[in-house]
């Protein structure tokens, strides 16, 4: 019964004396999470298209589907790019420093010079000032916290779970166009011991007439990871 | 006795289903490919090398298990062995259909708990079905040399030859008109489909066969040579590593990632060796070898072991390439591309299995020489032609060239299949007959290895020279295709080459049969 008691108590100060998640702001929640992945030096990420496509090129043919890779603050990004055209599936590899970007030819695999209007720019994309870290501070409003959640990549982590809204005009620019104007549901995952940002969701609705929407996932790692990035030889 | 010899009969028959089932799965992945790569989203340059494994990784397990399976039926009894196989190979057709789902779930959710990162799930995806693929050889596979030796237990020592050859060819058979069953069913349904309805057949066959086979049954006594089926299964699987490793593309290496296994090619290569030499030694030393070695002595053993592997070689890489020409540079869509290889393939593979009737008819009245060298140089010709076809070439321009190619390996390959058996003794037959499928399935997966190694290392090679760095989206198309075109235009002239060396062989075999045995498939 002693012990009992005795555990009891303990738990009871332990409680007492840590900050539950829930009791911060879902605001300063988000606003801490873009600070802290604003000050790393770089990190790891995948961004993921599922439903109705995007297309990167004028025509409308090639499909953008995913891009994986590194991040180094405040410019550099080196990444591959999965494209999806008429039965083929095709990846371009990507390095971009500064304003400057290569890519890969898909038969030749020789790099190549991109003009910016042709690029989707992951280094813009995360740029610290400017770039989507900082659009969530911004620019998210209705911030409510859905609870605490686990993502299945990261068992054993428990994560704050918040959902917010954009407008899509804050983030259209940014994404060369891939995300369109119109107001967007966004849901974040962010770590309540560090703030770092794991995953964020953004969900385009369909288009006038379109049966289904765009649903953008943004993942996460490697925190303050850093490489070398050169330009392609 | 008549009545015995029916029931026998029947056994066989009916075991020779699933073998025919298991084999079809060998080919019918050529036609499901390209709907598997755009399916799981594989990447063109990265994950071409990876996707052949679909193939080689089917006929890897399909050729290891045949070397060892028979002789753990002789250990714990047929019906057991058999319907495990059978049990084994349902469920990998139902890992196969269901692998995009639970299993890459699983797998995924067993990377998190170990690593950082977040995996492609194309290739996991992709790694998940070659896994699957590869449970289901192992149990298509093993129902071969156990069917092979049910004979031994069901037919007196004289009367095996015919029932040998069945399986033989119904093994043959299954992986001939693979390509065209797997056509036919993804014009309709999902590629899925054709793995899912392996399973009733297989829950029938299950059925039927255990209720057949029951009681009455004798076991060997001895050991199974674990080590020895080991170390023949990694020296196979380092060949298909040192064979397949050399075609990894050029972005990955750009990130600095390496050239993945590129650079241990020559490596690979030795240890498989090594792990082979081993093998042998392990069964000079073993009690109970899993092959007894004597058969390479007998006169045409090995030099018909080593034509039948070459023409395997030259067949796989006519049967990979066909589909690859035509869904490369002439269909528009997926399932237009396997309905139209399925059936264009069948005007190589059709006349190959009615060309192995003459085939054998020359055999039996000019021994073994006359018509694997006819049909070795009707190959060849085939190959020289095949190797002329160009975008603009028409099904009516590409018939008789398949046609050609396919009656010259029918020609040959009833005759080299007989000197192989023939040169066994006989109560070494079924090991024979087996022996004869190993050596033309490792024929196919050094094939089929190879040949994805060159073509895309020449694809990368000529890419290099032959782009301008044009962006236009169709310059780009039009000097991809006439790549494609160029790449498989040598593929053709190599296996023309490679089955040039089975002349060389044939001098090594001797001209007449030594014994009346039949011909087989």
């Amino acid at each position: 019964m002693r012990k009992f008691i005795l555990f009891f108590c303990i738990s009871f100060l332990l409680a007492g004396c840590s900050n539950a998640p829930e009791d911060l702001p879902p605001e300063t929640i988000v606003d801490n999470s873009a600070a802290h992945m604003r000050s790393l030096n770089g990190f790891a990420f995948k961004l993921q298209r599922t439903g109705a496509p995007v297309y990167v090129d004028p025509s409308g043919v090639i499909a953008f589907r995913a891009a994986e890779g590194i991040f180094v603050s405040p410019d550099m990004v080196q990444a591959t790019v999965k494209i999806i055209a008429p039965a083929l599936v095709a990846e371009v590899s990507v390095i971009g420093i500064g304003d400057l970007e290569w890519e890969t030819n898909i038969f030749s695999g020789e790099w190549a010079l991109v003009p910016p209007e042709y690029a989707f720019q992951p280094a813009v994309l995360f740029a610290p000032v400017g770039g989507i870290q900082q659009a969530l501070e911004d620019y998210l409003f209705d911030i409510e916290l859905l609870g605490l959640a686990e993502l299945e990549e990261l068992p054993g982590l428990t994560l704050y779970h918040l959902h917010g809204v954009m407008d899509g005009a804050n983030v259209h620019d940014l994404t060369v166009g891939l995300i369109d104007e119109q107001m967007l549901d966004i849901e974040l995952w962010i770590s309540p011991s560090t703030f770092e940002l794991h995953r964020a969701l953004i969900f385009d609705p369909p288009d006038e007439g379109a049966a289904e929407g765009t649903t953008w996932q943004f993942d996460f790692w490697d925190f303050d990871k850093v490489i070398e990035i050169m330009p392609p030889v | 006795m008549v009545q015995r010899r029916n029931s026998a009969a029947f056994k066989i028959a009916l075991i020779c289903l699933p073998i025919f089932i298991g084999a079809l799965d060998l080919t019918v992945v050529s036609a499901v490919l390209p709907h598997v790569i755009l399916d799981l989203e594989i990447p063109l340059q990265t994950g071409l090398d990876d996707a052949a494994w679909l193939v080689t990784g089917y006929l890897l397990a399909y050729s290891v298990s045949m070397t060892f399976m028979g002789r753990l039926s002789d250990l714990y009894g047929r019906r057991k062995v058999f319907l495990t196989a059978l049990v084994i190979f349902a469920v990998g057709s139902y890992l196969v259909a269901v692998a995009g789902d639970w299993p890459t779930n699983l797998a995924l959710r067993a990377y998190y708990l170990f690593f950082p990162g977040r995996p492609d799930l194309s290739y996991t995806s992709l790694y998940v079905l070659v896994g699957a693929r590869m449970i289901q050889a192992f149990g298509a596979g093993s129902m071969v040399p156990v069917g092979m030796a049910l004979v031994g237990d069901l037919y007196p020592e004289g009367q095996r030859a015919r029932p040998l050859g069945l399986i033989a060819a119904v093994d043959t058979a299954g992986w001939v008109v693979g390509h065209l069953y797997g056509g036919i069913l993804v014009r309709y349904f999902d590629w899925q489909t054709i793995f899912w309805l392996n399973l009733p057949i297989c829950l029938v066959a299950y059925i039927v066969i255990s209720r057949l086979l029951r009681g009455g049954e004798q076991k060997a006594s001895g050991r199974m040579d674990w080590l020895g089926a080991g170390l023949i299964a990694i020296s196979l699987s380092l060949l298909n590593l040192a064979l397949g490793s050399g075609s990894e593309a050029s972005s990955r290496a750009a990130f600095g990632e390496g050239g993945g296994l590129n650079q241990y090619a020559p490596q690979l290569g030795l240890l498989a060796l090594a792990f082979f030499g081993l093998f042998i030694w392990r069964q000079q030393k073993a009690k109970d070898p899993l092959i007894d070695l004597t058969l390479f002595k007998r006169a045409n053993f090995l030099p018909a072991g080593l034509a039948n592997l070459l023409l395997g070689v030259g067949m796989f890489i006519a049967i990979a390439n066909v589909p690859l020409f035509i869904n490369s540079l002439i269909a528009l869509t997926a399932n237009q591309g396997a309905w139209e290889s399925g059936w264009m393939l069948s005007a190589l593979t059709v006349p190959m299995a009615l060309a192995a009737v003459p085939g054998g008819w020359l055999t039996d009245r000019r021994g073994y020489r006359f018509p694997i060298a006819l049909g070795v140089v009707l190959a060849i010709v085939g190959f020289a032609l095949m190797s002329s076809w160009t975008q603009s070439s028409t099904y009516a321009e590409m018939i008789p060239h398949l046609m050609l190619t396919g009656i010259g390996f029918g020609l040959s390959m009833a005759p080299v299949a007989t000197a192989v058996v023939n040169a066994s003794p006989a109560g070494h037959r079924g090991t024979g007959s087996a022996l004869v499928i190993v050596f033309r399935l490792v024929g196919m997966t050094i094939g089929v290895s190879g040949i994805t190694t060159y073509g895309l290392r020449r694809a990368e090679q000529l890419s290099q020279t032959m782009f301008s760095g044009s962006a236009d989206l169709g310059e780009v198309a039009r000097v991809g295709s006439l790549i494609i075109e160029k790449v498989i235009s040598e593929t053709f002239l190599i296996a023309g080459g490679i089955t040039a060396l089975v002349l060389l062989a044939v001098l090594f075999v001797e001209s007449l049969p030594k014994t009346g045995g039949k011909s087989h498939a």
